[in-house]
């Protein structure tokens, strides 16, 4: 009796075993059976090389844009998936992974998180294949400004250049106003971002303090390991203040090599993009006093939204969001709040979605009421918030906050683009 | 107007210890770099185009080593061995089977090599940037020189470069086994119908070049940024100066990698929009006068 009821007992145990591992193996193709495919994006970036951490973060940006929609059952009632490839920034290997994406993969919408040099060229490839693209990362303005180049298929939901400049110029002519700061240089790294950006600052600069002279700009190459040539040499013609497009790693190397030389005593420094998580990461010590523009920063704005967003973004990856996880989320929550409101992945449809959609955002600026907004006239991201200040050592690292109305920087913009004749 | 400021700079004994010790800096750090691809090259006949990866491996390594021991000393002398020990390991393995193959192989391994190393720290470290920050022993005010201010650190970068140079020069000339290299550079067959082990040489060269690229970045690591692909920034001058001061020449190299870092330093106070070109002219201006290098020997 005793050996027969062990065996019954583990034939039980056996059988419930099976049944169990039978239903959910059984459950999970039927699940998958009955819901719609899910909705596909093609995420190409660089992953490889100097400047990975663009393709890393951002894709960490928009996994979880991803998993937040997921979890609430999707949009439209199917799950949001993304494949990614590595670009290792060459034009022609972006524009390959594109069409593939298009052709062989079928996904419904590309997202390039490309350098501008590639994205010009993708650009070409959502036209041609007539595919929704979100550009997340090319800050040129010309992407979505020029309508020698536009096209109806992509939209940018990255920042855009002559926003960010339009700020800091007004912002340094305020800081150089009540300093008395006359002398002016510049560092930048010499490839288009760097010249148009340096050129933009020293306009909107000049136009608003004309006391204000450039006395010397110094374009080292990008990527360039050792800047203490330069260094030395601004120390010798003593400007009363500098003004810097460097960012990432060479910022950095940069900043410390300055420290030792006591540059930052001498002369006021004034750059876009020193508040940055990976930058003040890196930095040993963070020099305080910088004035700096913002890029991602969990106080900027200062709200509980993208305190949260902060959070999350932290939760999962055990790191701090980065400009480029903004410039993807942002692109994912345009696209699926698109879909949502065209009730329908047709591109005709998401197009005349996104046109004007009006998104809450984590960092929308406090004067657009937390909204940012895709343009509908060029298909380009605004309301975003966008402040400059002075670096302390502590955490929020920046304080001070200063930040232009949309109203104005809107009319800087349309007047810049007037005066290129596009627009 | 700028061109005056060179000439102005020219009459001031601070501004021209500025610059010298500015150029003396960048020159260190190349030498290193060059000095091991020009030894390597002589040797054993391999442009070791993976020698940035060296110099990145040197730096990520001090950067792990000054975490866990805190002692920027030993992490010097350990980081630089152990890229020297990598490099004999890189050697044995893959380097020695291309030795008799033609150049393009060469290419294509180090290049392989440079993608593999590349990404191997990028699985290791992480793929951002990262600094290590100057040593506690640095962390002081500027030394004052005839005017000027020096960083203690950089100091210190120049003195190492000077004394590396001074010992590479003794090894090779006074020493024995210097003898056996410069001999074994000049005809390997007849050292190994000697009785020398020459395969053993390569390995042994391959490593004395490993760990000068190692020791550059070790130096470099703390006062630049570091992040997987940071060889590649390098490699160039270091062929430049390979280049200008002749293949195989140690004092080539030494003052080779003087004369870009003076170039670009005083270039950079005259012209300041043209700077990083001068290093070419230089290079152009060398190759056409002088095909072979500064120092380097009639038929190489």
């Amino acid at each position: 009796m005793k050996k027969k009821g062990l065996t019954r007992r583990e034939f039980m145990k056996a059988t419930a075993a099976g049944t169990a591992g039978l239903a959910v193996s059984s459950l999970l193709p039927a699940k998958t059976a009955i819901a719609q495919p899910p909705i596909k994006m093609g995420f190409v970036s660089i992953f490889s090389g100097r400047v990975a951490m663009l393709g890393e973060t951002g894709l960490k940006g928009a996994q979880l844009a991803a998993d937040e929609y997921n979890a609430k059952g999707g949009v439209l009632g199917r799950k949001i998936e993304i494949i990614h490839r590595d670009s290792a920034g060459k034009i022609e290997e972006a524009v390959r992974i594109a069409r593939d994406f298009v052709v062989k993969d079928k996904v419904d919408f590309l997202m390039d998180h490309s350098s501008s040099r590639e994205a010009f060229a993708v650009k070409e490839v959502s036209r041609d294949l007539k595919i929704i693209t979100m550009v997340t990362a090319s800050e040129t303005t010309d992407h979505t400004a020029d309508p020698k180049i536009w096209t109806p298929y992509s939209f940018r939901s990255a920042r855009q250049s002559i926003h960010d400049c339009c700020v800091s110029g007004y912002y340094a002519a305020k800081v150089s106003k009540e300093q008395g700061l006359t002398r002016w240089y510049s560092i930048s790294p010499d490839y288009a971002y760097g010249h148009d950006s340096t050129e933009r600052f020293f306009e909107f600069l000049q136009k608003k303090n004309p006391e204000a002279k450039i006395v010397g700009q110094l374009w080292p190459k990008l990527f360039e390991p050792d800047y203490t040539p330069h260094i030395t040499k601004m120390l010798g013609d003593k400007p009363h203040a500098f003004h810097s497009a460097l960012w990432g790693g060479d910022l950095v190397a940069f900043i410390e090599q300055a420290i030792m030389y006591g540059l930052f005593e001498q002369c006021k420094f004034f750059s876009n993009n020193t508040a940055e998580p990976p930058v003040l990461k890196a930095l040993k010590k963070i020099p305080e006093g910088l004035h700096t523009g913002s890029r991602y920063l969990r106080n900027v704005p200062d709200t509980p939204a993208n305190h949260d967003f902060a959070d999350r973004y932290e939760k999962k990856y055990k790191e701090s969001p980065t400009n480029w996880s903004q410039e993807v989320y942002s692109g994912m929550l345009f696209l699926l709040e698109g879909i949502k409101k065209a009730k329908s992945l047709e591109t005709e449809k998401v197009i005349k979605a996104m046109k004007g959609l009006k998104v809450k955002a984590p960092w929308g600026a406090p004067d657009m009421d937390g909204y940012i907004t895709m343009r509908s006239r060029d298909h380009t991201n605004i309301g975003y918030a966008i402040a400059w200040g002075r670096t302390i050592s502590k955490e929020p690292y920046v304080t001070d906050l200063y930040y232009l109305p949309w109203s104005e920087i809107l009319k800087e913009e349309e007047e810049y683009l007037k005066k290129k004749g596009w627009l | 107007m700028e061109l005056m400021k060179l000439v102005d700079c020219f009459s001031s004994l601070s501004c021209l210890t500025t610059q010298i010790t500015s150029a003396l800096i960048m020159a260190m750090v190349l030498f290193l770099l060059a000095s091991g691809l020009s030894l390597i090259f002589g040797v054993l006949g391999v442009l070791n185009f993976a020698h940035g990866a060296l110099y990145m491996l040197g730096a990520y390594f001090t950067y792990t080593l000054l975490t866990l021991l805190g002692n920027f000393g030993v992490t010097v002398i350990l980081a630089s061995i152990g890229v020297g020990v990598f490099g004999v390991v890189f050697e044995r393995i893959f380097i020695k089977r291309i030795y008799s193959s033609p150049l393009l192989y060469q290419l294509l391994l180090c290049y392989a090599f440079i993608l593999i190393l590349d990404d191997l720290v990028k699985i290791v470290w992480g793929y951002e940037f990262k600094s290590i920050g100057l040593p506690a022993a640095f962390r002081r005010p500027p030394v004052k020189l005839f005017g000027s201010f020096v960083p203690s650190y950089y100091l210190f970068i120049i003195i190492v470069g000077i004394v590396v140079a001074i010992a590479l020069w003794l090894f090779l000339s006074r020493t024995k086994y210097g003898k056996i290299i410069r001999a074994t550079a000049h005809s390997s067959e007849m050292v190994s119908a000697l009785g020398i082990n020459v395969s053993l040489i390569y390995a042994g060269v391959f490593a004395i070049g490993s760990f000068l690229a190692g020791l550059g970045g070790v130096l470099a690591g703390p006062v630049r940024s570091i992040y997987p692909g940071m060889g590649a920034s390098i490699i160039i001058e270091s062929f430049i100066v390979v280049v200008v001061g002749g293949l195989g020449s140690i004092s080539g190299a030494f003052i080779g990698a003087i004369l870009i870092g003076l170039m670009r330093s005083f270039g950079i106070i005259g012209f300041p929009l043209i700077e990083e070109s001068f290093v070419f002219i230089l290079m152009a201006i060398v190759l056409i006068i002088r095909p072979r290098g500064l120092f380097g020997k009639e038929e190489a």
